[in-house]
């Protein structure tokens, strides 16, 4: 076991390096030239090449990104251009609000995309697997943004009950765990969790499916387990593939959804990302999908790491 | 003490009927009457969807429930099987008839140890501790020969070879002490040294636990093995039984002499049953009258008309309006009956 996780730890350093790479490339791919946010665009051409020296821009690139990733490493993301503030804080505060919406929308929809589907896949073809099915079409092709938007609308609008905008009373950015900070991710959370109950509801129903129509479930009848057990070798047979699903949703959850975020003014990585996009302030656009790059690849070789320990049949492989 | 003359079979089964309900429900069993005898082994035999599995299952209500139908009587360890309650049949399933499966690996959940497995079945029906079954599982995982069983009842199914893991399905099985085993082609998906060691085992536990086993094969070459006594089922009937030595010697239904002729000329084992040309009713859409009459070479008008009954005749059984003639040495046969 400790060397199956030392070998996908190996494994997940190439996939880092890799992003690194691509991140730091991001800010000479990207069309204009990155000193514009900084300098006006009719700079004399002396305070334009002080700039570059100052930046390290004159510097071949392979020395660029060396030293750019030795300082990422030691945690100076640089400092965004647009606030001047660093540039790791602000992701890491931005990081923190969505992996609240993230955390809540994923109990939300995984548990609730677990019974339903779980109904379904015990009641195959039956009324409550059609209805558990359509939800989750829906729940899948529904745009979430216009889906906030419409809760928005009546939720907020008009019935005036949830609060539409930002993290909590007077657009404050630091979370608090108080019924105040709490009614303001109602509607974002609600948004959030649509996509992955949708999901999980259609994965799991399938899998229960499956499993209830293999044969070792009519032995377990054959021997006399009662349907409560045979219950929980269903879950047991389910688990590893659900949880990898999960997993990978998680994952998708906590990259932050702009639009959601957006749409709710939430001050998460999304609605940074975002920020950072529009104000053309690079650095802290390379150092906020840096971080998230690094959470996916964290969270990949978990559920990695996690698989095999529940299920029997891939420890050897 | 079931020696008794008067003491009744162990299984009867009367006039059952099973009917799988749809659009074109179909009639996979229709009006099978057998007994076995504490004890006895009883071969199902029959061609590939001939309603063997469905007989088999219907013993212990396996059909999913609220697709099938039941008709007649199931009586077994003088309890009436089709009246039982969800409940009681989850008590009576594994510890007065228990099952082995065809294809062990799909029998045994992936992603529990083998061990555990039987050790569940142990716990279910006799409520004694964990360490008390576990103990209990491996000294039964001995009992089938499996070697260094305190290991093995750690390993997961895919772990064992194929023989193993069937030996495992049979201690399983045999775990709560049952009366009546059935086995659904258990030997099948082995290859034949293997098949050889399984079907010896059985016939080894069956005698030292006075188990009563129906074994369902399409090889006649097995069933000659384990049976005291055949069944040959044809499209949900049983249309012809009696003790195995005088069917091999002298079939009396067309179908059955069919069948044999198919292999004997093959070779006694290993060999499937085909060979005789046409092909099996729709169980959907069953003729009036008898069901092989289409293909039998022996058929008259009075076969489509009506379902020929079967005539008991000392143990024996067949369903036929034109039955052959027993072979002139008779006496042979007999003999060799005995
Ligand atoms: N649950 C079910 N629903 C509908 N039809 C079924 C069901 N189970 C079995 N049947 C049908 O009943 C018929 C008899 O099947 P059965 O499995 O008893 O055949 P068999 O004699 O065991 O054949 P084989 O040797 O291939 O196992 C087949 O036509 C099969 O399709
Ligand atoms: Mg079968």
């Amino acid at each position: 076991m400790g060397f199956y996780v030392l070998r996908r730890v190996i494994y997940a350093l190439p996939i880092a390096l890799s992003v690194t790479v691509v991140c730091f490339l991001l800010v000479h791919i990207a069309p204009g030239d990155p000193l514009n946010a900084v300098a006006p665009a009719d700079a004399p051409v002396e305070v334009i090449n002080a700039l570059k020296v100052a930046y390290g821009f004159d510097q071949p690139l392979p020395v660029q990104y060396f030293r750019w990733l030795g300082r990422a490493l030691a945690g100076d993301l640089g400092t965004s251009v647009a606030t001047g503030r660093p540039v790791l804080a602000e992701v890491m505060t931005a990081v923190v609000n969505t992996i609240l919406l993230a955390v809540f929308a994923a109990v939300l929809g995984f548990s609730l995309g677990a019974v339903l589907g779980g109904m379904a896949g015990y009641r195959h073809k039956g009324i409550v697997d059609r209805i558990a099915t359509a939800l989750s079409v829906i729940g899948v092709s529904v745009p979430h943004y216009w889906l906030g938007m419409v809760l928005t609308i009546i939720f907020s609008s008009k019935l005036n009950w949830l609060p539409a905008m930002g993290a909590g009373p007077g657009g404050s950015k630091e979370w608090l765990w108080d019924a105040e900070h709490l009614r303001y991710l109602v509607l974002p959370v609600t948004t959030l969790a649509v996509i992955p109950l949708g999901i999980v509801t259609r994965t799991i129903r399938a899998l229960v499916a499956d499993i209830l129509s293999k044969d070792f479930v009519q032995a377990l009848r054959a021997k006399g387990m009662s349907d409560r057990a045979v219950f929980l070798h269903v879950v047991k047979n389910v688990a590893p593939t659900a949880l990898a699903v999960m997993g990978l949703q998680l994952g998708y959850l906590l990259g932050g959804s702009i639009l959601v975020e957006t749409v709710f003014a939430w001050p998460g990585s999304g609605f940074l990302l975002n920020t950072a996009i529009f104000q053309r302030d690079l650095p802290l656009l390379q150092g906020t999908i840096l971080i998230l790059c690094m959470i996916f690849v964290l969270l990949n070789l978990l559920v990695d790491i996690i698989q095999p320990a529940i299920d029997p049949r891939m420890r050897r492989s | 003490m079931n020696d008794s003359p008067i003491s009744p079979p162990l299984v009867s089964v009367t006039d059952l009927t099973v009917t799988f309900g749809g659009r074109r429900p179909v009639h996979a069993v229709n009006g099978v009457s057998f007994t076995v005898g504490t004890g006895e082994v009883l071969g199902l035999l029959g061609e590939s969807g001939c309603g063997k599995s469905v007989t088999l299952r219907s013993l212990i209500r396996l059909h999913p429930p609220k697709r099938t139908t039941y008709g007649g009587r199931i009586q077994i360890d003088g309890q009436d099987i089709l009246a039982m309650s969800e409940d009681q049949l989850s008590r009576y399933r594994g510890s007065v008839t228990s099952m082995v499966f065809q294809e062990p690996l799909l029998a045994f959940d992936p992603v529990y140890t083998v061990g555990k497995q039987i050790a569940e079945a142990i716990r279910r029906h006799t409520g004694i501790d964990a360490s008390a079954a576990r103990t209990e599982a491996i000294r039964l995982l001995d009992r089938v020969q499996i070697p260094q069983a305190a290991e093995r009842f750690q390993a997961y199914p895919h772990e064992m070879s194929g023989g193993m893991r069937q030996r495992a399905m049979i201690a399983l099985a045999l775990s709560c002490r049952p009366k009546l085993l059935l086995a659904d082609e258990p030997t099948t998906a082995l290859d034949a040294t293997v098949q050889i060691q399984i079907l010896l085992l059985l016939r080894e536990l069956q005698r030292e636990m006075g188990l009563s086993i129906i074994f369902v094969t399409h090889d006649i070459g097995v069933a000659v093995e384990i049976s005291d006594r055949v069944a040959v089922m044809y499209a949900g009937r049983i249309i012809e039984q009696g003790p195995i030595a005088e069917i091999i010697s002298a079939p009396a239904h067309p179908y059955t002499q069919g069948l044999l002729s198919s292999t004997v000329t093959q070779g006694m084992r290993g060999t499937r049953l085909e060979a005789i040309p046409g092909a099996p009713p729709d169980l959907a859409a069953l003729p009036p009258g008898c069901a092989f009459a289409a293909r039998c070479r022996y058929a008259g008008a009075d076969c489509v008309e009506s379902v020929p009954d079967t005539g008991a005749d000392a143990g024996r059984e067949v369903a036929c309006f034109h039955p052959l003639p027993p072979p002139l040495h008779e006496g042979a046969a007999d003999a060799h009956a005995r």
